[in-house]
């Protein structure tokens, strides 16, 4: 470690309320020694150096006792293919390690030791590059997307309870403003009379479209998450309150927008926000707006329409040849439920070794 | 191409759908009582229920629409073409009549309410 790097500290994003807090840094060989910290034994690398101009080191790391050799194989392989000018971060090979342009992401980077840990003991590879703080993990499913550190560290029945929570959070995010666009414009039957009166009340001297007010609050909600995001520590205490009171109070006085609009945006992009991976609230992002252009034309038949879609989209992407949605019996165990088993297993397609041993 | 196929799938499946019209709620005229006066003619009187915000809540304000018809069946385009505006029927909870086959009413007005008898 040389005097310009920075020091190992807590981590800043990808918070938990268990666990370690150190964080990987900018430095490849630290990084390293803090994989080697947790996992001592059968820790195997293989090194590539990539970028005519920045020579950077990439190192894949797994577990010599567990990992699938054809997959390092494949990984290595597809990394020799890169002939580039320079990898500043690890985000840049990813283009070259996903199998195909996907929504989707299949690809999950982070800043956390234990989770890359993790992965490494569940027969994943994880990719360290020099001078980028994220660790790729390979290959990440579906299902990965949706769990913490957290889920690991506190009983089975907790970790089930919140990993409902997040699933229902990932289904309000992408279909209540689209579901919402299309029980108030087309589909008038599916809410009960005082509802409907309610939402009509509401509604009455705003002179958009519904689906033109929440684009609209979308868009303006992403710019000011985009500004806090950007904006240093001091400035951001404004932003928030300009956000608050511009978009949630003067808007509803001046009668641009409904306070039900704000109330349904506002619930589904906070549940978007819950998720750890950054990739996979673009993805919800995404989704959403499809959801709510196909709601706004079709009816509730264009959400379900959006539904098949993004089912059809899960079902169909594949990355390194495994299935991004797997149904493997040990998966299951640990996928929105948790049961904690007698002999612990890992998933059998990626992976021979499954038997992970026992607690008691 | 199983992308493409799909695509078409769905292209060719829409038109099958019965999509309903789009209409903005500040638009939608909501029915909840319909009176049916049976005499030489049929006399229909509908009445829409206008929720108003206040600072206290919501208050209900009511407006009424009246035709005449020989017969039931086409009393909504009636309606359409006197008033011009979209009518919905579907939430509708009462009907006041003094025609004797109540049921015969809710069946040509395609609603589900309570029965009240003049």
């Amino acid at each position: 470690m040389n005097n310009s790097d920075r020091s190992v500290s807590d981590i800043k994003s990808e918070m938990t309320i268990n666990g370690s807090k150190d964080c990987f840094i900018e430095n490849i060989n630290t990084n390293i020694s803090l994989i080697q910290k947790r996992i001592k034994k059968n820790l195997k690398t293989s090194e590539l150096i990539i970028g005519k101009h920045t020579e950077t080191r990439v190192i894949i790391i797994y577990n010599s006792k567990i990992a699938d050799q054809r997959l390092i194989k494949n990984i290595e392989n597809r990394l020799k293919k890169i002939n580039i000018d320079a990898i500043i971060d690890s985000s840049y090979l990813k283009h070259s390690l996903e199998d195909e342009h996907n929504l989707f992401p299949t690809i999950m980077e982070t800043e956390r030791p234990d989770k890359a840990c993790m992965a490494i003991m569940e027969g994943k590879a994880i990719i360290v590059v020099d001078n980028s703080p994220y660790v790729l993990i390979l290959p990440s499913l579906f299902l990965d997307f949706f769990h913490t550190p957290d889920d690991y560290y506190q009983k089975a029945f907790n970790t089930t309870f919140i990993r409902i929570i997040r699933s229902i959070a990932f289904i309000i995010a992408i279909f209540l403003p689209g579901t919402f666009i299309s029980v108030t414009t087309r589909n008038y039957n599916l809410i009960p009379l005082p509802l409907l009166l309610m939402l009509k009340a509401g509604r009455t001297f705003v002179p958009f479209p519904a689906y033109i007010e929440a684009l609209f609050m979308i868009i303006a909600f992403e710019i000011l998450k985009e500004g806090d995001l950007r904006m240093s520590q001091a400035a951001s205490s404004s932003i928030s309150i300009l956000g608050g009171l511009i978009l949630g109070d003067a808007a509803v006085a001046a009668g641009i927008v409904s306070p039900i609009m704000i109330i349904i945006i506002a619930i589904s992009s906070i549940a978007g926000l819950i998720f750890p991976s950054q990739e996979l609230v673009n993805t919800i992002r995404i989704y959403k707006i499809i959801t709510l252009v196909l709601s706004s034309i079709l009816g509730i038949y264009g959400t379900i329409i959006s539904l098949i879609i993004m089912i059809y989209n899960i079902l169909n992407t594949r990355i390194f040849g495994y299935k991004y949605l797997d149904y493997d019996k040990n998966e299951i165990l640990d996928s929105i439920i948790k049961i904690d088993t007698k002999i612990r297993k890992r998933n059998k397609n990626i992976t021979n070794n499954i038997i992970r041993g026992k607690y008691k | 191409m199983k992308r493409f196929i799909l695509i078409i799938l769905f292209i060719l499946i829409i038109p099958l759908l019965h999509i309903p019209k789009y209409i903005e709620l500040n638009n939608l005229i909501i029915i909840d009582k319909i009176k049916v006066t049976c005499k030489n003619k049929i006399y229909i009187e509908i009445r829409e229920i206008k929720p108003l915000k206040e600072d206290n809540g919501i208050i209900y304000k009511y407006k009424y629409y009246k035709t005449n018809s020989n017969s039931l069946n086409n009393f909504k385009t009636a309606f359409k073409n006197k008033y011009h505006k979209n009518f919905y029927y579907n939430k509708t909870k009462y009907l006041e009549t003094n025609c004797n086959d109540t049921n015969q009413i809710k069946e040509q007005l395609n609603i589900n309410p309570k029965i009240i008898k003049n």
